[in-house]
């Protein structure tokens, strides 16, 4: 069980996620190009590539990937908002699950501004969560083993932000409702089981208005798991 | 940085024991003073930030959260520091009635009035002489024109019989300048009105749509459309500005409110029902009520065809419209152990399929990981 980290944050993500030879891209936000560059050129190795909706940092080379011949997995607002067609699209709707290789994989809805899907992926004894662009989640999970979370703020820095004139008050109020922040993401931790859990990933910090040290060491004071920023 | 606020001392105490002058009114004084030498910030010569601050702390003293505790004591240092700095910053006082101060959680914040937010306008447009606001009802005789993006009323009479707030159909605004002239104008209709007042806090508007018996927005409906429709007309006004601490101070309560609305969303709906992954049958298993089922099912019209893209994955591509696949025209099977996913239930397809893998049975499986099921 593997899980890539290459680009991450407001401007750009791609992940993978691999376990006994099976691997999925999870996003597709930067050119087709770089996604190569970071599989190594081994793009045929991809066993599919899900994506959580359709705004450019999570989707940007989506359509080149298809063209690709990468099977690719998307809602289907997102395939609407982005003319998706063709015969490596597959339209994924929430709570209907499907498999990719050894991977089941079970969408779900997410609170974001676009329609916007997290993923909770079993394969063997691996229990992954992947949930990014989300102002919290609205569910809870048993067993998990890796939790992939995208945390953007934290209330204090972006309020300081504010009262100093550094971010516009009108997108504070769209990264206050569309993002999640430090405070939501620790009540997302305790209110999981967090017993079975190996590795905790952030993802999707933002430049301004987040402390990576910080954020790194207080979720890990309270799941006690080793937390990768 | 943000100590309770009763920790602060009260340099001196005013004849009934409450403190007049304060290390955190000191702080806004010097802040406003700072910004006054720099030449950033200007107030109208009939504006004294003194007078307004010595107001603000005696309204303060009363100011309550919604557990009828004191403000001064639940609220932030830095908060209480803001929401006065916003206040003077917009050139308002409290005992104007200009706006007043509102806890949220332990934020304080000074939120503007509809007649802060006229006296805001007039200050941020030097041109503006009067904003006028009025309702139209049922029976009155009404006309509007379009211009320059503009809503312009072109003729409204009334007759005194007319008024009666429950028949109330569209409120005006009216922005005149020195010589008379409509420099800004936004018409509302009633459903519009409704519609801003249901996105409030305390929910005047029922789940029907209709004002709720008793509310404020019930009693005094008049007065409650003049203050939306004055709020949209002036909002522009007030954003157009080019003054980046007015600008900020306007709206920063906003954002404290929304961050408050937000923060109650996320505790009722956040980490709620558990969901977890369906138990999957073995796939050896699962081949064999799809075969029956799939002679159940007599598609009348369809076609199979299918692919080898020699990575070991078997393609079946079924045009029947109806096939009860998931992915109705494409069915992608993966000759593997492990799945076989989204398989229709189409007999052709399933041939198309047997033919497929009878054709990759004798080529070699993709770095061996993939392999042919046993039922195939």
């Amino acid at each position: 069980m593997n899980i890539n980290i290459y680009h991450s944050g407001s401007s750009a993500n791609l992940y993978r996620v691999s376990d006994k030879g099976v691997s999925i891209l999870i996003e597709a936000g930067v050119p087709v190009k770089k996604i190569k560059k970071a599989l190594n050129y081994k793009l045929s190795n991809i066993a599919g590539c899900l994506v959580s909706h359709a705004h450019m940092d999570h989707a940007k080379g989506l359509k080149d990937l298809l063209q690709c011949g990468v099977d690719c997995y998307v809602s289907p607002e997102t395939a609407k908002a982005l003319d998706l067609s063709g015969h490596r699209l597959y339209i994924i709707k929430p709570m209907e699950q499907f498999k990719i290789g050894t991977w089941i994989i079970k969408p779900f809805d997410l609170v974001h501004d676009a329609p916007c899907l997290g993923f909770l992926m079993v394969s063997g004894e691996n229990k992954v969560l992947f949930a990014i662009d989300t102002n919290y989640i609205p569910y809870r999970f048993r067993g998990l083993t890796h939790i992939m979370l995208g945390v953007n703020y934290d209330n204090e820095i972006l309020m300081d932000n504010v009262t100093l004139g550094h971010i516009h008050p009108e997108l504070t109020k769209r990264i206050l409702k569309n993002h999640m922040s430090l405070r939501t993401a620790k009540n997302f931790f305790r209110a999981n089981d967090m017993s079975k859990v190996r590795e905790i990933y952030l993802l999707h910090l933002s430049d301004g208005n987040s402390n990576a040290e910080r954020f790194k060491t207080e979720i890990q004071q309270i799941t006690g798991r080793p937390v990768y920023v | 940085m943000s100590k309770p606020q009763e920790k602060l001392p009260a340099t001196q105490q005013g004849e009934r024991g409450l403190p007049v002058k304060n290390e955190t009114i000191d702080a806004v004084s010097n802040r406003i003073k700072v910004l006054q030498n720099s030449g950033e910030l200007h107030f109208p010569p009939d504006y004294s930030p003194q007078n307004a601050l010595k107001s603000a702390w005696l309204i303060l003293q009363n100011v309550v959260d919604r557990n009828q505790k004191p403000a001064l004591q639940v609220c932030t240092t830095a908060s209480i520091y803001n929401a006065l700095l916003d206040m003077v910053i917009t050139g308002l006082n409290p005992a104007k009635a200009q706006g007043y101060f509102i806890v949220y959680g332990n934020q304080l914040v000074f939120q503007r009035s509809y007649f802060g937010t006229q006296a805001l306008a007039k200050r941020v447009n030097s041109d503006i002489e009067d904003i006028t606001a009025v309702v139209v009802y049922k029976g009155d005789e009404f006309e509007y024109r379009l211009s320059k993006g503009k809503r312009i009323v072109s003729r409204h009479t009334q007759k005194l019989e007319n008024i009666n707030s429950k028949n109330i159909v569209a409120a005006y605004c009216e922005v005149y300048n020195h010589e008379g002239e409509i420099i800004a104008s936004d018409i509302m209709t009633m459903d519009e009105i409704k519609k801003a007042w249901a996105m409030s806090k305390i929910k005047p508007i029922t789940e029907k749509g209709d004002i709720k018996k008793g509310s404020t927005h019930d009693e005094f409906t008049e007065e409650m459309c003049k203050r939306t429709i004055i709020n949209r007309t002036c909002k522009p006004i007030i954003n157009s500005s080019d003054d980046k601490h007015l600008k900020l101070a306007a709206s920063r309560s906003e954002v404290v409110r929304t961050e408050n609305a937000i923060e109650e969303e996320i505790e009722e709906h956040a980490n709620q029902d558990f969901i977890d992954v369906d138990e999957v049958k073995e796939t050896s298993g699962q081949e064999e009520p799809r075969e029956e089922q799939a002679k159940e099912d007599t598609p009348d019209n369809e076609e199979g065809t299918s692919d080898n893209n020699g990575s070991g994955r078997v393609y079946v591509h079924c045009e029947n419209p109806d096939a009860k696949s998931y992915f109705k025209k494409r069915i992608a099977i993966e000759v593997c152990e492990n799945n076989c996913r989204f398989f229709s239930k189409c007999e052709t397809a399933q041939d198309a399929l047997k033919k497929a893998v009878a054709g990759t049975e004798t080529g070699e499986g993709e770095d061996g990981q993939k392999k042919l099921g046993p039922d195939f």
